[in-house]
């Protein structure tokens, strides 16, 4: 069975794949550390022009445990939104900076049993968390910071 | 489409024939017959002001003894495996576990929606006239060793649901399709690093750890001595109105009893997550059944939202009649499902069981939960384990 992380990405130049551990300035909101630029999978990918050209980049990391986490970061290095998919959830409270307490403000007024997903969803944040023992996905973006012509379906 | 081979394997199965069939159990014995009691009652009934919840009562005993305590409304989870409870001081009788250097073991277990921490303890679990001799389960909101902080791999995942109110449920009683909650946490597996899960803890500090299998929070039905390869749900339809409390019945075992003999029913294989595929309105996509979500959760912009209860499908006209098609993680048995979806706005606050579904958590994967169940007895097999419709981990109805 296809698992959702492997799909068709347009690469452009030479990619290295490394297995790191985060770095602090690269969360939801912040911008990505171009020191650790060369630690980080780059892959560009430039959308068609038709409608309005949406530049951005998404930087993939493999974590310890295996779990995937992607960075999207626009043209000016913002991270604007990010996900994650594999056996265990990434610490979010890294990946997520501030937005962090506000998703446990959130989950505190929530009963959880039968809630087998976190699913915030406000004008200025949308945090997706679903999945199961096993198999966790998630994402999480910030609407004002999306390029032009990027969408929701674009982050996976 | 059927598969005329799982028919006629039902009616050799019947007849407890000792016929292996369907994906792949061919070669392994037949699970044995079993005498003992294995139906545990299931209840609906809206307690922590959920809706669409399982709860069963579960008898933890301090191990080899008869000093025990039942404790109720626990929710029944097909979508994790392992007992957890949450400790309100009561558990502390437990004996903790510990590795061997005589720390004692904390647990991590990540949820969707956040995570649950506390010591590894060991008890004897009994459910109905079953019996899991020395099992570890994990007792929630306590301090393992004494140490009195989460490790930051953990909190860092989400909400603490360390009360029963927060919970919404005094534990999880995980029953689904594997064996232990964390195969590369074993020290026989030797993972490098040390996944998130296991903590040897002392007052001052937790580290994470590789454990034994033993000290490891499994499964309780793999535990037992019998109907010990899977469990069936068996709950009643429930009309379109909902309704305030709903009873069925928890049965251990698939095959072993009359009671747990399937019909004509049909297995999809799961893959290694648990998933298998759904095909919806000409989209196929992960699924899984999960008597752990309340709702029948799918992506579909065409449904209304509900504005109060947002997250889940407020359609108009209600009910709205759906159908999807199961297919079996490697692409064999597939088959249809008609369902419906009433709005959730619609129903009175009393409801406490009803047919409603929601938008999808993320990436449009299909999660079947608790209104799958309704009318509809569900069989989930242990991977690996023995039944008359072929090995485990698969799902049946």
């Amino acid at each position: 069975m296809q698992r959702h992380i492997q799909r068709t990405l347009i690469l452009t130049g030479f990619v290295l794949l490394v297995a790191v551990s985060f770095s602090a300035d690269a969360e939801l909101g912040g911008s990505i550390n171009s020191i650790d630029a060369d630690k980080i999978h780059m892959k560009a990918q430039v959308r068609s022009p038709a409608i309005a050209a949406a530049a951005y980049t998404v930087h993939e990391l493999t974590l310890p445990s295996n779990t995937v986490v992607r960075q999207y970061a626009s043209a000016s290095g913002i991270v604007f939104a990010v996900s994650w998919h594999g056996p265990f959830k990434p610490d979010l409270r890294q990946l997520l900076g501030p937005h962090f307490d506000t998703m446990l403000e959130r989950q505190s007024h929530n009963v959880h049993a039968g809630h087998p997903h976190t699913r915030i969803n406000e004008q200025n944040l949308v945090i997706e968390s679903g999945g199961h023992m096993r198999n966790f996905v998630g994402r999480a973006y910030l609407p004002s910071q999306m390029p032009a012509g990027v969408t929701a379906q674009d982050i996976k | 489409m059927h598969t005329h081979r799982v028919a006629a394997c039902i009616m050799a199965m019947l007849l407890l024939a000792l016929a292996s069939c369907g994906g792949g159990g061919s070669g392994k014995p037949a699970p044995a017959p079993s005498t003992t009691a294995n139906a545990l009652a299931i209840t609906v009934d809206g307690q922590f002001n959920t809706i669409n919840v399982p709860f069963v009562s579960v008898t933890v005993c301090v191990p080899g003894t008869t000093t025990c305590q039942t404790i109720d409304h626990v929710l029944v989870d097909t979508g994790s495996w392992g007992l957890r409870l949450i400790n309100n001081g009561s558990l502390n009788v437990l004996p903790a576990v510990t590795n061997s250097s005589g720390t004692a073991l904390g647990e991590c277990t990540q949820f969707a929606d956040g995570f649950t921490w506390g010591s590894v303890r060991y008890a004897d679990i009994k459910l109905a006239g079953e019996v899991a001799l020395h099992a570890a389960i994990q007792s929630i909101g306590d301090q393992p060793g004494g140490a009195s902080g989460v490790p930051a791999d953990c909190s860092g995942t989400g909400i603490n649901e360390n009360t029963a109110a927060l919970l919404g449920a005094k534990g999880i009683l995980g029953v689904g399709l594997f064996t232990n909650d964390c195969d590369a946490c074993l020290i026989s597996n030797s993972t490098n690093p040390i996944p998130p899960v296991y903590y040897a803890c002392t007052g001052a500090a937790c580290s994470n750890t590789l454990i034994t299998p033993s000290q490891m929070v499994q499964n309780p039905v793999s535990l037992f001595p019998q109907d010990n390869n899977g469990v069936v749900l068996d709950l009643p339809a429930v009309g379109n109105g909902g309704t305030a409390s709903l009873s069925g019945t928890l049965y251990f075992g698939i095959g072993t009893q009359a009671n747990n003999t399937p019909g004509r029913v049909h297995a999809y294989q799961a893959d290694y997550y648990g998933d298998i595929l759904t095909s919806y309105k000409g989209v196929t996509t992960s699924s899984f059944i999960d008597s752990g979500s309340n709702g029948i959760f799918f992506a579909d912009s065409a449904i209304t939202q509900c504005t109060l209860s947002l997250g889940f499908y407020c359609p108009s006209p209600s009910p709205l009649p759906l159908t999807a098609t199961n297919i079996a993680a490697s692409g064999g048995a597939s088959g249809n499902i008609s369902f419906n979806i009433v709005s959730v706005d619609a129903l009175s606050n009393n409801v406490a069981a009803g047919n409603i579904g929601g938008n999808a958590a993320i990436f449009g994967w299909f999660d079947w939960g608790l209104p799958l169940f309704f009318g509809r007895k569900i069989y989930f097999a242990i991977e690996n384990a023995s039944t008359a419709l072929g090995a485990g981990p698969y799902y049946a109805y």
